[in-house]
């Protein structure tokens, strides 16, 4: 091998090829190759760093958290929702915004440093008011109701137990089963706990890292959000303004149904010296300008013992077992909105055959109540579905004829993510 | 993501586990901040998520293709910090760093003073421990590009180092 040769192979060895024997030779024979070759490597090292960090923990969980949640489009509508002046206040701020960099990253830091503070929590119990009626789903919020008392109670065992009640609901995970029920009716479901999953909001106050975690999340991704940090002696306050989440180019009616679904200013307290959320308040941002504040914690415990009693169902209810399959399933390969009218015309003559199937989720109380005031209708239209915001069904508007000759309009929610793809009642009656 | 199935999540949680530490190692030399370097790693990933299934023939290729890119990107609109008006101080990156830190910028310094594309192959070698094959499928250029590049940028370090 000859010099020439050797030099052409130098760069093949800074990739880490091993010697061959015959370039070992040379190099050992042949001081200006060696020279050529020591210098090359040196220049390399000179740009090889000696220290290895190491991306943080949460990570990991903040993107696959992202990933998850990456499915809804990016929108920025809140200027849409605005009045017009009011749209190109929020344009300029936001150009304002861009140019000097919002400190979204530095937002980023302190969910970071709570999450990491709430690496071992063993119990969790948050009271709440969110402005809600007592017997809708907990997702469900109404910045025109008056804010209603709920507790969160949750035991990050093995199994995690946990409970959400309001004065009429209340949602219970054994660790096997959930079960929710309706007090005054006496009656609610049971499903197995790897089959539910609870609305998006109460899912992350159970898990408050999890909270923390999507905060962070859409600290990245967001169009629109905004952040401001603020500290005192004792705390650090992080005000996040977010547009509401979810597509509404179809239809805006879950505009504002949900926090999630809002646009909203959400401000959490951290303790500076334990990292853990001191509190919350959530306000959402109507399209008039006013505010309302959804959800305001009235209380966060870490740590205390949990009474047993938290983790029993009371006795006397009727249990609809959800795991059992539909029979017979009549609301099948149809539209949504062949399926709301033949749900609408069963009810005149009130079919328990097939409204037992399409209020499965209803309870023999409620439906009872149910046909007291639907029983005898006509149907005057039932106009196309449309999907909203983040809910998985569709919602069909829909005009009825009461039997007491009065007319009612109607906005039927129905889903068919089921086994066997039936269309169920899910609200709006 | 939420309409992908199963194994596309399966996938996603293997690349991260797989690549994060190395993507994330040269996203931070590169940009000389943690949480930038954070913020492109994840947005790299999301990337990957977004695309239809299977549709990435060479996940690290692309991984580390996207985070290049978005280094560049953040390195270009980069402006000097300034805190708004009544807002804290910005908080400073932990202290443990600052070693790792002070070499990513004495790195950078170099790096800078060499033609882009010299320094990029550089970087992937040095930073992500990337091969010369490896490199081409990030760069999307023949093996032989990239020995020309690396090769030209050594020598122009070596002649700035009086090597």
């Amino acid at each position: 091998m000859n010099c020439s040769e050797f030099k052409t192979r130098i760069i093949d060895l800074l990739d880490g090829r091993n010697f061959t024997d015959e370039e070992r030779r040379h190099l050992a024979q042949c001081p200006e190759c060696a020279a050529e070759f020591r210098a090359a490597t040196e220049a390399l090292d000179l740009v090889t760093p000696r220290s290895a960090p190491r991306a943080s923990d949460t990570l990991r969980d903040r993107i696959l958290t992202a990933a998850a949640s990456a499915g809804q489009p990016r929108r920025n509508r809140i200027y849409r929702l605005l009045g017009s002046a009011a749209a190109a206040a929020a344009i300029f701020a936001g150009a304002l915004l861009l140019s000097v960099r919002t400190p979204a990253y530095a937002a980023r830091k302190y969910f970071g440093s709570a999450v990491a503070a709430m690496n071992d929590l063993k119990t969790l119990r948050i009271g709440l008011l969110i402005r809600t009626a007592p017997h809708e789903n907990f997702s469900y919020t109404d910045p025109t109701l008056p804010p209603i008392p709920h507790t969160i109670t949750a035991e990050y065992g093995d199994p995690r137990r946990w409970r959400i009640e309001k004065s009429g609901r209340i949602v219970l995970c054994d660790g096997e089963s959930v079960r929710m029920w309706l007090p005054q009716f006496g009656e609610g479901w049971r499903r197995k706990a790897e089959a539910y999953r609870l609305e998006a909001e109460f899912d992350l106050l159970l898990n408050l890292q999890r909270l923390l975690l999507t905060e962070q999340a859409l600290a990245s991704r967001t169009q629109g959000a905004q952040y401001e940090i603020a500290e005192d002696a004792d705390a650090v306050r992080l005000t996040v303004t977010m547009p509401a989440q979810g597509d509404f180019s179809q239809s805006d009616y879950s505009l504002n149904s949900s926090i999630a679904e809002s646009n909203t200013l959400r401000e959490y307290r951290f303790d500076k010296q334990s990292g853990r959320l001191l509190d919350l308040r959530i306000t959402a941002m109507l399209p008039d300008g006013s505010r309302s504040v959804l959800l305001e914690s009235t209380g966060i415990v870490y740590d205390e013992p949990v009474d047993r009693a938290a983790w029993t169902a009371p006795e006397g209810i009727e249990w609809i077992d959800l795991a059992e399959p539909l029979s017979g399933a009549q609301l099948v390969d149809m539209s949504a909105e062949e399926a709301a009218t033949r749900i609408l015309q069963a009810m005149g003559p009130w079919d328990e055959t097939l409204l037992g199937q399409a209020l499965h989720y209803y309870g023999s109380g409620v439906r009872e109540q149910l046909e007291a005031r639907y029983g005898g209708l006509a149907i005057i239209s039932a106009g196309k579905a449309v999907r909203s915001g983040e809910y998985p069904g569709v919602f069909v508007p829909c005009k009825v004829l009461l039997a007491d000759g009065r007319t009612e309009k109607l906005m039927l929610a129905l889903r068919n993510d089921n086994p066997e793809k039936c269309w169920l009642v899910d609200g709006g009656l | 993501m939420t309409n992908h199935t199963p194994e596309h999540r399966n996938e996603l949680e293997e690349l991260v586990e797989r690549y994060r530490q190395p993507l994330f190692r040269f996203a931070f030399f590169r940009l000389g901040s943690r949480m930038d370097a954070e913020d492109v790693v994840q947005d790299a990933f999301l990337k990957w998520a977004s695309k239809p299934e299977r549709s990435v023939g060479n996940p690290q290729a692309y991984l580390f293709r996207m985070v290049s890119n978005g280094c560049c990107d953040r390195h270009r609109h980069r402006a000097p910090l300034v805190p708004l008006d009544g807002r804290q101080p910005l908080p400073a990156e932990p202290c443990e760093e600052s070693e790792a830190l002070e070499e990513a910028r004495r790195i950078e310094a170099l790096l800078d003073r060499l033609p882009p594309e010299q320094a990029e192959a550089i970087r992937l070698h040095t930073y992500a421990s990337l091969r010369f094959t490896e490199i081409a499928e990030v760069l999307r250029c023949p093996v032989s590009t990239v020995k020309s590049r690396f090769g030209g940028g050594i020598e122009r370090l070596r002649k700035m180092s009086n090597l």
